[in-house]
């Protein structure tokens, strides 16, 4: 395209004389490969009499019935397809919510969701054939249905359909599992919330009982009732962090995270490229593992 | 008594159901009925299908499928690539067939497939996209073998010449001729040609229930069409797309618009390479990024003459003009 757009812009530029071509030449401004000879954009054809000719020629002057074509408009959109559609923009809307990795795209530019409402169209068309179609054949006394009991073969085989059922039910376990998977997250993340305002609660609980009891040390309460309503809640499960543990021990815990990567007076000064990000030229990680002949000979030693 | 009678009669006669003339027919016919004699098929249409050497396997699933869904189709061996296309139309002749879709591959990526109304013409080429076969599983829809589809066309068909003629030639190749002897009776299946996007959309529905149901059989493809014969496989072009890239056009656009990108890619980095500086900065005894940016621009300025401020200044904001803008905003703010 950008080729393209070169070239005519050339051509309104350079709309000079010869004489000025060839004085620009002689001056050395015009250079071979510069200038390219455009080329005559050849006028495709449509030739709508001949078109027409030859539609008459071919046409088929047979009674509907012959033929079954059609042409439709849409059918109008069934509420259960626009239940689909909303569902599917809420779908895609929410991906692009829950993973900052996908680029954001309008809805309207969006080739999935028009993927999906392109299909839609196909479907509300075929519709509408299909209720003016089957009107027509059943008032040309047409059966459409064919009886129960009526077995031929068909376009794909039982077992092609056993497989599109195995299919369609492992999609709708896999949604169902991923379903459930959800719920126990959610359920989680409430856990902890929760968790947290009882650790909250209880330390509150652990103030003012020492505080009643700083009063009763001082005098201003008589009696010791307090301390039978804050029952200390032993046995609390505490909760296992091995999985803690072992990111700890992998990406490391502690230290100071905050200006590691600030400029200091060094590296100010310092024109050499080292740094984090910089590979440090040299030999390779050196490989523990033998080759392949190598193991099967010490293999075959022991 | 007897006005109480004449009161009854007249009531018997109001509800006397006047009987309806034209009966509702039977939705399904039984099978014990007798099969009418087939002897009205007049429209008779065969369609030789076959394709030219090197097409993929895909396209080759997709040529049977279409295969199973016209049981007026000729089945006919892989046609060598180096013959002329015009000999296809003796081999129609030999075959008696007056319609035939040819399948050709390219580079064994590129399908194009070839109507054609032998032995007279009219003939269009299509490219071929977006190839989705009867073996998919997401197609869920299955259709009797041989029953004849409804052939629904959008309204453009109608409007745009070049359209109706395409409508006519898909129309006699993809309609399953009436009382076609290996036809079935019955209507299970649509097929919607779609015109958008300067191609023709094609999709094969099962009707589940007459109300509406639907479900995808398949297979699906797009047709893009290329050009227009006037004779079959020969003769001038009626018309050509306008619009039409070939696929390896495209292919290479793709390929140069990546290959700018690695070029320039790596002339970023020789130009870094290349302008690196050699010096470093000298050491002036001040450690301007340890403590507060703002103390440390104070000391600098109190320190030194307005030219070298001025330089400082700007290593400064070289290397902390985010961390500036940090600080500045948050001040603003306050």
């Amino acid at each position: 395209m950008t080729d393209f757009d070169m070239h005519s812009s050339d051509s309104e530029a350079y709309s000079d004389s010869d004489e000025e071509l060839q004085a620009a030449f002689q001056k050395g401004e015009l250079k071979p490969g510069l200038n390219v000879e455009l080329q005559e954009q050849k006028e495709k054809a449509n030739d709508i009499p001949r078109i027409r000719a030859a539609i008459d020629e071919i046409k088929l002057n047979l009674p509907w019935i012959e033929r079954l074509d059609m042409v439709n408009d849409l059918a109008p959109l069934a509420p259960e397809l626009a239940v689909q559609l909303e569902k599917h923009e809420q779908k895609r809307a929410n991906q692009f919510k829950g993973n900052a990795k996908i680029p954001y795209i309008q809805p309207e530019d969006d080739p999935i969701l028009n993927d999906f409402k392109r299909e839609m169209l196909f479907h509300r068309q075929a519709q509408a054939a299909v209720a003016e179609g089957i009107k027509k054949l059943h008032a040309l006394g047409k059966a459409t249905k064919r009886p129960d009991d009526y077995f031929a073969e068909m376009a794909k085989t039982d077992e092609h359909m056993q497989k599109v059922r195995k299919n369609l039910m492992a999609k709708q376990e896999g949604q169902a599992k991923s379903e459930r998977i959800k719920q126990i997250r959610e359920q989680r993340k409430m856990g902890k919330m929760l968790a947290k305002q009882t650790k909250v609660q209880r330390e509150m609980d652990k103030k003012d009982m020492l505080d009643q009891l700083k009063k009763f040390r001082k005098g201003k309460l008589k009696n010791l009732d307090f301390l039978e309503d804050s029952k200390a809640k032993a046995g609390a499960k505490k909760k296992t962090d091995a999985k803690r543990k072992a990111r700890d021990k992998k990406f490391g815990f502690g230290g100071k995270k905050k200006g590691l990567k600030k400029n200091t007076r060094e590296s100010s000064g310092n024109i050499e490229k080292t740094g984090r990000n910089f590979r440090k030229p040299g030999k390779a990680a050196a490989n523990k593992r033998l080759g392949k002949s190598r193991r099967t000979k010490t293999k075959g030693k022991k | 008594m007897g006005k109480k009678v004449k009161v009854k009669k007249s009531r018997e006669s109001f509800e006397i159901v006047p009987k309806d003339e034209d009966i509702p027919l039977p939705a399904k016919r039984s099978s014990d009925e007798v099969v009418p004699k087939k002897e009205k098929w007049i429209n008779k249409q065969r369609v030789l299908v076959l394709a030219a050497r090197g097409i993929n396997h895909r396209d080759r699933h997709l040529m049977k499928d279409l295969k199973t869904l016209m049981p007026h189709h000729r089945p006919e061996a892989k046609m060598e690539r180096a013959k002329s296309l015009s000999v296809l139309n003796s081999l129609c002749e030999m075959k008696h067939c007056n319609k035939t879709v040819l399948f050709e591959g390219r580079r064994k990526r590129d399908l194009y497939m070839w109507l054609a109304n032998c032995p007279n013409g009219p003939s269009v080429k299509f490219l071929i996209e977006n190839v989705h076969t009867m073996g998919e599983l997401k197609l869920t829809g299955n259709c009797l073998r041989g029953t004849r589809p409804l052939l629904s066309f959008d309204s453009k068909f109608d409007e745009i010449p070049h359209l109706s003629l395409l409508k006519e030639l898909m129309t006699q190749i993809f309609g399953v001729p009436n009382y076609h002897p290996k036809s079935q009776p019955f209507f299970d299946h649509v097929y919607t040609f779609t015109f958008l996007d300067n191609r023709i959309w094609f999709r094969n529905f099962q009707i589940l229930s007459e109300d509406g149901g639907m479900s995808e059989v398949g297979p699906r493809f797009v047709m893009n069409p290329v050009k227009m014969f006037s004779g079959s496989f020969t003769g001038d072009t009626l018309w050509e797309n306008p619009e039409y890239v070939s696929p390896s056009k495209t292919r290479q656009i793709i390929k140069k618009s990546a290959k700018d990108k690695y070029v320039s890619r790596i002339d970023q980095k020789a130009k870094q390479e290349a302008n690196r500086p050699t010096e470093a900065y000298e050491d002036d005894g001040l450690d301007i990024f340890a403590g507060d940016e703002l103390d440390a621009a104070k000391i600098i300025s109190s320190k030194y003459f307005v030219i070298l401020l001025f330089r400082r200044i700007l290593i400064l904001l070289y290397y902390r003009k985010t961390r500036y803008e940090k600080v500045y905003s948050t001040k603003n703010k306050n």
